[in-house]
């Protein structure tokens, strides 16, 4: 029997009339790597805040390594080796990488009275070593940095607290393929030395590979906690939600099937900064092409790019299928039925303080222009009610605000208010990220309803299994270049795909 | 269908106020102020304001800055009263056309340039006024009679209450208004929305320069002549207007056309008060500071409380 690391005791957190955390019991080895699963607002982010010290609980009690453990800060936590890296707070993108890891910690670099850059830069250089990550340009401000780059900054910052409790809350899905293995080998590293983790993850897939246990959360109370080996997603999925899923989650045919005529014609479509060279798709009538790649192959890029925004200048041609226009501007798109969901729905989709009323306005601004540029309030709500009512949000009414609504609900309102109009087809970049279980099934569910309907889809996505569950060929990019095209059928596989895309 | 909304404290927040100024003045001046004589001055006082004060409404709804509209009425009012000599039509139309084209200038210099607008908007007020010297020279202007009907009570509510008919009608009931207060939520979202979103840009600082050219034939017409000093700290006084009047700093939805009007009547009563009531110039200028940041602070805490509540 492995000592234990730290144990949680009826740990209670409320928010107003919302109990977020419920009687929470909770042990940890040394050497374990805990998961915790359960769907959006069952509690998981609100108990790791608390165990990293960003906010205090209610009652209950928690012990680490013998002693009682009750973090006034994430400083405290620190001093105690515990450290988190955080869903959303991010980096500040003024400063430096370096400047982001020691910021408050500072002082152990004066000099004369002066912080030395050098000694910092050394000592953030020196954890990216120790650590084995990748490194990443520490000296710049973080702005220049990619997202991916900006989470390693912020996991370094955490391992700076030599942490035996490292708790990572939602950090794979920003990372891709092959960076998530640097999560992977650190955590093997972690068991080796006697180290914790408690990672939270979306992946299920993912959840069920790399830990030892799971603790499901469910309304703010622990499930149950099991042992990873033997335990299937499945189980899981049933075992989050408490019910049997229902319906197919992905597709089960096996065969591509769509229309011969295409929507979207993409010809030798290219970005200055070389992110995209010479890509061309055609998208077909009622078909789902997914997209994958690495990090720096260009997906996200792509999608952006074909919709008429991209930060380098776009060379090529996008053309409409049905009526051979030229699509420059995401107005062109938008005239011809098209639309695009980006990846980065808190910053490229939702409004987050406006009501969810005009939220859903935003893509229809133009169709709701009546006379005398008159839109009438009374056709907003109708509309928004509409798509509120079809896509089935969960919120108070369309006037409350966007704000703190879960993930999935929010996602629900960003793709319900394109879909609620005559699309004909739509760029979705990676429509299911961050949200849980149940709401996937259900933007899948949407998806096959569209594709029936002969709405043409481009799937880009970060998840192979999704791709594969739900696309009817899927384009895997490589720096920048299409590097294969697979149909569906037998040579549907990951490990397929992932040769490619390496 | 429509559920009821929930009831929120914030719109009320500047009519509270509003009414709680009335009480105090109608004590302080013993009721000097509230003479139909009094009050008819303080209606015309606050028109010049409030106009411009409903086309920078657009520019606070995108988050942006304009602080040319002293300058900008001050050069307008200069070049019209040498037109009005001319045809006061013609002189009319000039003065709104500089205000249109110093604010179509202001937005392309910041939507396709990305300069900052308060950057942009301070090196133009400085320029602006310089330009008002220049072509003032030493001559200040008098005004030929019949321009000066303008400055008639029935005449100029008339024109302000239609402005702000068609004001309501642009910020609240079309896609131009919705996606400047859309833009001030967050400009990223409009963008990939699939809107111009620099048109917008440009559209809201150039409204907000055309009503500064209407809102300088107004002033013009009260003053009765030009000078050097016609506008000075005019973009303060509509920059507290807006603010008492609980238009958010950042801009988005919360900006309402009524809110900037309400605001301009409690600034120009605030002033107009102080004064019947004796103070002192200085001490005007003091209270007025005060009262400004106590507002800006309620309407924080009022908000941040309203946000909590409503779960966001």
């Amino acid at each position: 029997m492995a000592e234990e690391l730290l144990k949680i005791t009826n740990l209670n957190k409320s928010f107003g009339m919302t109990h977020a955390n419920n009687n929470i019991c909770l042990t940890l080895e040394k050497g374990e790597i805990r998961c915790l699963a359960g769907e959006n607002g069952s509690g998981k982010s609100t108990l790791t805040s608390i165990i990293s010290g960003m906010q205090p609980f209610d009652d209950g009690s928690m012990v680490l390594n013998g002693k009682e453990y009750k973090p006034a800060d994430p400083l405290e936590a620190n001093a105690r080796k515990v450290a988190m890296v955080v869903q959303e707070l991010g980096v500040i993108t003024a400063l430096t990488g370096s400047m982001n890891i020691y910021l408050g910690q500072t002082d152990q670099f004066r000099r004369n009275g002066m912080v030395s850059t050098r000694a910092m830069g050394k000592a953030a250089e020196a954890i990216f070593d120790k650590w084995h990550i990748p490194k990443v340009p520490l000296g710049i401000p973080c702005a220049h940095l990619t997202m991916e780059q900006r989470k390693m900054v912020e996991l370094a910052r955490a391992l700076d607290a030599d942490p035996d409790l490292l708790i990572l809350d939602e950090i794979t899905q920003s990372l891709s393929h092959d960076t998530r293995k640097v999560i992977y080998e650190l955590k093997d590293r972690f068991k080796q030395e006697g180290r914790s983790m408690i990672i939270i993850s979306h992946d299920l897939e993912e959840t069920v590979e790399i830990s030892d246990s799971i603790t499901i959360l469910r309304d703010g109370e622990v499930v149950e906690t099991v042992r990873s080996d033997g335990f299937t997603v499945d189980d899981l999925k049933q075992k989050m939600v408490g019910r049997k899923m229902e319906g197919d989650y992905y597709r089960t045919d096996t065969a591509p099937s769509y229309e011969e005529s295409v929507l979207l014609d993409v010809k030798d479509l290219s970005l200055a900064d070389g992110q995209l060279k010479n890509i061309s798709l055609q998208l077909h009538k009622g078909e789902i092409l997914g997209v994958c790649g690495l990090s720096d192959a260009g997906i996200h890029p792509l999608g952006s790019a074909i919709w008429g925004i991209s930060d380098s200048k776009r060379s090529g041609l996008v053309k409409d299928g049905v009526t051979g226009k030229e699509l420059k501007h995401p107005k062109d798109m938008i005239a011809c039925g098209g639309s695009y969901l980006s990846k980065n729905r808190d910053e490229e989709g939702l409004m987050m303080e406006a009501e969810i009323r005009n939220n859903m306005y935003l893509p229809s601004m133009q169709e709701l222009t009546g006379k005398m540029k008159f839109t009438s309030p009374a056709a907003v709500d109708r509309l928004a009610q509409k798509a509120y009512d079809d896509f089935d949000v969960k919120a108070t009414s369309i006037h409350q605000p966007i704000g703190r609504l879960s993930g999935g609900n929010k996602q629900k309102i960003n793709l319900g208010r394109w879909l609620v109009k005559d699309l004909n087809y739509i760029i979705l970049d990676c429509p299911t990220r961050g949200v849980d279980v149940g709401v996937k099934a259900y933007i899948y569910s949407v998806l096959r309803k569209k594709k029936e309907e002969g709405v043409g889809i481009l799937l880009i996505t970060d998840e192979l299994t999704e791709a594969i569950g739900m696309a009817d060929r899927i384009l895997v990019l490589k720096n920048g270049e299409l590097a294969a095209e697979i149909e569906r059928g037998e040579a549907f596989t990951e490990s397929n795909i992932i040769e490619v895309m390496v | 269908m429509t559920k009821k909304r929930v009831f929120n404290i914030e719109v009320l927040i500047p009519f509270i106020i509003l009414a709680v100024m009335v009480v105090i003045f109608a004590v302080s001046t013993q009721g000097k102020l509230f003479t139909a004589a009094s009050l008819r001055t303080l209606v015309k006082q606050t028109i010049s304001l409030m106009i411009a004060g409903l086309g920078m409404l657009f520019v606070a709804a995108i988050g942006g800055c304009d602080i040319t509209q002293g300058s900008l009425a001050g050069l307008c009012a200069a070049v019209t009263a040498f037109a009005a000599t001319y045809s006061i039509p013609l002189a009319i139309c000039l003065s709104i056309l500089i205000g249109l084209v110093s604010g179509t200038f202001l937005g392309v210099v910041n939507a396709k340039f990305r300069v900052p607008s308060f950057m942009v908007s301070l090196a133009m007020m400085i320029g602006l006024r310089a330009m008002v010297s220049q072509v003032l020279g030493n001559n200040s202007v008098i005004l030929p009679i019949p321009y000066l009907i303008l400055d008639d009570f029935k005449v100029s509510v008339t024109v302000l209450l239609i402005l702000i008919v068609v004001i309501t009608y642009i910020f609240h009931y079309t896609a131009f208004g919705a996606g400047c207060q859309a833009i001030g939520e967050n400009e990223k979202a409009v963008k990939f929305a699939g809107v111009h979103v620099d048109k917008f840009k440009i559209g809201a600082y150039a409204m907000s320069g055309l009503m500064t050219g209407i809102a300088a034939v107004f002033i013009l017409a009260r003053v009765g002549g030009s000078s050097n000093v016609i506008g000075l700290g005019f973009e303060m006084r509509i920059m507290m207007a807006l603010y008492i009047g609980g238009v958010p700093v950042a801009g988005g939805f919360a900006s309402k056309v009524y809110k900037v009007v309400v605001g301009a009547f409690i600034i120009q009563l605030l002033e107009s008060g102080l004064l019947l009531s004796n103070v002192a110039g200085a001490m005007t200028q003091m209270i007025r500071g005060f009262v400004l940041l106590f507002v800006v602070f309620i309407m924080v805490r009022i908000n941040k409380r309203a946000r909590a509540a409503a779960g966001a």
